[in-house]
């Protein structure tokens, strides 16, 4: 062994960087969640590749690939704590994004983080330093999860979920939006990865994302794309201050639960917001029946 | 904050009532009484602070800066000290992340437009002095009195400065500074606790504890707009009872906002006047 | 819709209605005189005279005594001590707390009472389940986390004060235990003044043990064993000597998390009722005793939206009522 270089854990996995998802996204492989092929409609959802067990290290881990976003969630427990007795577990997450990403919002939001994501890129543990956005992602992920997890079976120990952003998608679009289509993933793939870590949880947390249009109508799972016609007509600002984005996160077996919701963007009423709420708990089932699915399959 | 569970059983069982009974027997929409004071520093363009009885304390300062409006991201930026966590803190972080979406979304940045080249960059910076229950709403309380407040120069150049080389030029006279807008009313955060079937206003410390879920609500010329999200309030602690949200509160606590809180500006618009009036006669603001 | 009913924002006012209760009677200079004698700051002189001894809150330099905190002098005696103003509670021997516990250790709890450091709570000190002549045994040790937790609350004497200034507390008495049924709250130390009895009824089915450390504890009387003394009568009417009345009591249900199911909506808002008084009563820094807090009782009957309690005039008025009624009664 070479004592004089700081070596990594012996069975280290080295991810595949720069195999595209197509050739990954195979979709007949068992191991893969796929959503109805036909993307001519606009309230399906788009196809996602998911695949567990990836990082032997971790108890459970899950991965996730939608669009151009790559996610990857380890799962940490339960571990013992040290220190003061508690009876029941405590439960962290923390996101991400590999140092190479542009973080959505990162000139808005990161701005006093200069110093600490200088820090952050050279830091060799990288567990240092979270940027406000990652912060802001790592908070949701753990509210929508927290109520899921039988923690009571867990006393004097601690989970971490550990959320690693791989790749997101282009900034083509709103930046709001490309941070709540990534938040809704994350989510979904983090419920898989505490499945496959065989955590006790009352449910599988499931998510979904929408958006309104000008005249009240929500889109579910928006992919940028309808923004984007519109831009080419209107004023950009303006319009965009007009849509409504919500995420939401459930329970669907727990009497639809909403776990986390987070509504950004344009006037509000209780119309909208129920109309919000729903076009989330569809997707969310969507996504559900294919969690569902995907984790029979991987068991036979 | 460890409540025994005697405890934490008998104020579950007090805040499921309908309606609650709260420890200081507040109402439901009632908020905890607030001291506040406005525009006491002076080197500030606007500054607030607010104090509770239970010793938390914010204060705000605004500054402001001319900058060429094309090179800034945002003419708002804010920062927000809170000791005792560190400025890189998951506590902290989403303070920030929530007070600069709120205001850099529902700002009106015309407000800050000088010329056509530049701009007012405002600098709001809060320092949380000590806090028991999650801060935010008392934060954003004091951002409204403070932005409410801030007095910006008066400019004297040209407006339309497309063909001229020179910076702009404001007028010497303090007296002359004029408000943001005289309409403005900035967005403020409202924090409701849910339990059982009960929203509850501004919860305390003891009072989160036992939440079964935690919402953020933000309340801005006259209704209740975006951001809405869920979060747990007890920070730092194991809350046992927080659990999923029914539907219907999310709906049921927008109407109590839209009830509830022009109430709450309006008693923030009488500070402010109040504090106009007698401005140099009463300069205490311990 | 009323906006006081939503929110109160007021100026902050350096002003208390207290400071100039008695101006009217006295002329000023003596007044300022006798009250400099009483209050020192850290490094006032006392008395350069050695024939004092020097108590807590002094120090001395060539035979000089001066204060080391802000507060109030006190000679017993010849023992000079200064008595601060503001601080952590100083526990003293026999002194009814309420205290929580923050670690369970090796035959003991550790228990917060708000003093400097953490009070300690003996195995041996405590009433366990099987009556009060059994030996502890090695079972107990191990199951210590079943009769007192992290979190738990208890009220407790102190039984004797360590050298190293650490207070030792004891639990043997059936006044003492777990609390149940109630909520608490925190007041400062120096506001709770000393009496013969720290545990009362009050009006309207509520008691209150009253911590000398400013810990209170406000909950439902428990029908079956009143807090006031006249428990010793009970017990003397009833043919069995009262240790075998322990003996029952002293079941597991002492140390029970579960609260009485029969907590009616009407004694919880009197507890938040006795629960605003006391908050006032230390809004404007007046003593707290059993007396006042029956009489801000009284004088909070006038207030029918007990949520107006929380606002700084309505605690003024309930306290200045408070000493308008004890003026009249003559006490002080």
């Amino acid at each position: 062994m070479d004592r004089r270089r700081l070596l990594g854990p012996l069975n280290t996995v080295i991810p595949n960087i720069g195999i595209s998802s197509e050739i990954n996204g195979s979709k007949s492989t068992p191991q893969t969640g796929i959503s109805s092929s036909s993307s001519s409609n606009k309230n399906d959802i788009e196809n996602f590749f998911l695949k567990t067990g990836i990082i032997e290290n971790a108890n459970g881990s899950a991965y996730l690939e939608v669009g151009n976003n790559v996610i990857e969630v380890s799962v940490f427990g339960p571990r013992p704590i040290r220190g003061s007795f508690i009876d029941r577990a405590s439960f962290s997450v923390e996101c991400k994004f590999l140092p190479y990403i542009s973080q959505p919002g990162d000139e808005l939001f990161n701005t006093n983080n200069q110093f600490n994501n200088s820090n952050s890129n050279t830091n060799a543990n990288g567990r240092t330093g979270l940027t406000t956005i990652e912060h802001k992602i790592s908070s949701y992920v753990e509210t929508a999860l927290l109520p899921s997890i039988i923690l009571e079976k867990y006393p004097k120990s601690t989970f971490d979920v550990f959320v690693t952003i791989v790749a997101t998608e282009t900034p083509t679009y709103n930046s709001n939006e490309k941070l709540m289509r990534l938040t809704n993933w994350i989510v979904n793939c983090a419920s898989v990865a505490l499945v496959d870590a065989n955590v006790e949880v009352k449910d599988i947390v499931t998510s979904g994302i929408v958006k309104s249009n000008k005249s009240g109508d929500i889109i579910i799972d928006p992919r940028g794309q309808i923004e984007d016609e519109q831009n080419e007509q209107d004023e950009q600002d303006d319009q965009n201050e007009e849509n409504v984005l919500g995420v939401a996160s459930f329970m669907n077996l727990n009497n639809d639960q909403l776990v986390g919701i987070w509504v950004e963007g344009g006037d509000i009423d209780q119309d909208l917001v129920t109309k919000v709420i729903n076009g989330c708990n569809d997707m969310s089932k969507k996504i559900r029946a294919n969690i569902n699915s995907f984790l029979i399959d991987s068991l036979q | 904050m460890i409540l025994s569970p005697a405890e934490r059983a008998y104020l579950y069982e007090s805040l499921v009532q309908k309606p609650a009974i709260r420890p200081g027997a507040r109402s439901d929409h009632q908020f905890r009484p607030l001291e506040a004071k406005t525009g006491f520093l002076p080197n500030s363009n606007g500054s607030a602070r607010i104090r509770l009885n239970d010793g938390s304390e914010c204060i705000i300062s605004v500054k402001s800066k001319v900058v060429v409006t094309r090179g800034e991201s945002s003419l708002i930026e804010v920062d927000i000290d809170v000791p005792g966590f560190r400025d890189d803190s998951n506590f902290v972080s989403n303070l920030k992340f929530s007070l600069t979406n709120l205001l850099i979304t529902k700002f009106p940045v015309e407000y800050l437009r000088l010329t056509s080249k530049y701009s007012f960059k405002l600098f709001i910076d809060c320092i949380v002095i000590s806090h028991s229950s999650y801060p935010l709403s008392l934060i954003s309380l004091t951002s409204y009195l403070a932005l409410k407040t801030t007095r910006l120069p008066l400019l004297t150049s040209e407006v339309n400065d497309e063909e001229i080389e020179e910076q702009p030029t404001f007028s010497d006279d303090w007296d002359n500074a004029k408000y943001i807008h005289p309409t403005f009313q900035p967005p403020i955060f409202i924090t409701l606790g849910v339990i059982g079937e009960n929203l509850l206003f501004d919860p305390s410390i003891e009072e989160e504890q036992v939440l079964e879920n935690g919402l953020i609500l933000s309340f801005y010329k006259d209704k209740v707009i975006t951001p809405i999200i869920n979060m747990n309030l007890a920070t730092n602690s194991n809350n046992s009872n927080f659990k999923g949200l029914n539907q219907k509160l999310i709906i049921q606590s927008i109407n109590l906002c839209n009830k509830y809180c022009p109430a709450i500006i309006k008693a923030l618009d009488t500070l402010i006047e109040q504090d106009d009036e007698n401005d140099d006669t009463d300069n205490h603001i311990f | 819709m009323e906006v006081a009913e939503v929110i109160s924002i007021t100026k902050p006012s350096s002003s208390r209605p207290f400071e100039d209760v008695d101006d009217d009677n006295d002329s000023d200079v003596e007044m300022n005189n006798t009250t400099n004698q009483s209050i020192v700051t850290p490094g006032e002189l006392i008395t350069d005279d050695p024939i004092w001894m020097k108590g807590h809150g002094t120090y001395f330099i060539n035979d000089k005594t001066y204060s080391s905190v802000a507060g109030t002098v006190s000679r017993v005696n010849r023992l000079l001590s200064v008595i601060p103003i503001r601080g952590r509670y100083q526990p003293e021997t026999g002194d009814h707390i309420v205290g929580r516990i923050t670690e369970v250790g090796n035959k003991r709890w550790k228990v917060d009472i708000g003093a400097k450091q953490d009070a300690v709570l003996m195995l041996g000190s405590v009433n366990l389940p099987g009556g009060i002549l059994r030996r502890k045994s090695e079972t107990d040790e191990l199951q210590m986390r079943n009769f007192l937790k992290e979190g738990d609350l208890l009220n407790a004497e102190v039984q004797t004060i360590f050298n190293n200034g650490i207070a030792s507390l004891h639990t043997r008495s059936l006044k003492y235990g777990k609390l149940r049924n109630g909520i608490f709250l925190k007041v400062p130390s120096s506001l709770i003044i000393k009496s013969k009895n720290h545990a009362f009824d009050l009006t309207g089915n509520i008691s209150c043990v009253l911590g000398v450390n400013g810990y209170i504890w406000l909950y439902k009387t428990n029908v079956n064993n009143p807090t006031s003394n006249n428990n010793n009568n009970n017990s003397n009417n009833s043919n069995n000597p009262s240790i075998t009345r322990l003996e029952e009591e002293s079941s597991w249900e002492i140390y029970s998390d579960k609260n009485d199911t029969t907590i009616t909506n009407s004694i919880r808002s009197n507890i938040t009722r006795y629960y605003n008084i006391i908050k006032a009563l230390s809004y404007c820094e007046l003593g707290i005793t059993e007396q006042r807090i029956s009489m801000g009782y009284e004088a909070s009957l006038a207030y029918v939206n007990l949520g107006s309690l929380n606002d700084k005039d309505a605690m003024e008025t309930i306290c200045q009522d408070i000493i308008n009624n004890e003026k009249m009664r003559g006490i002080n």
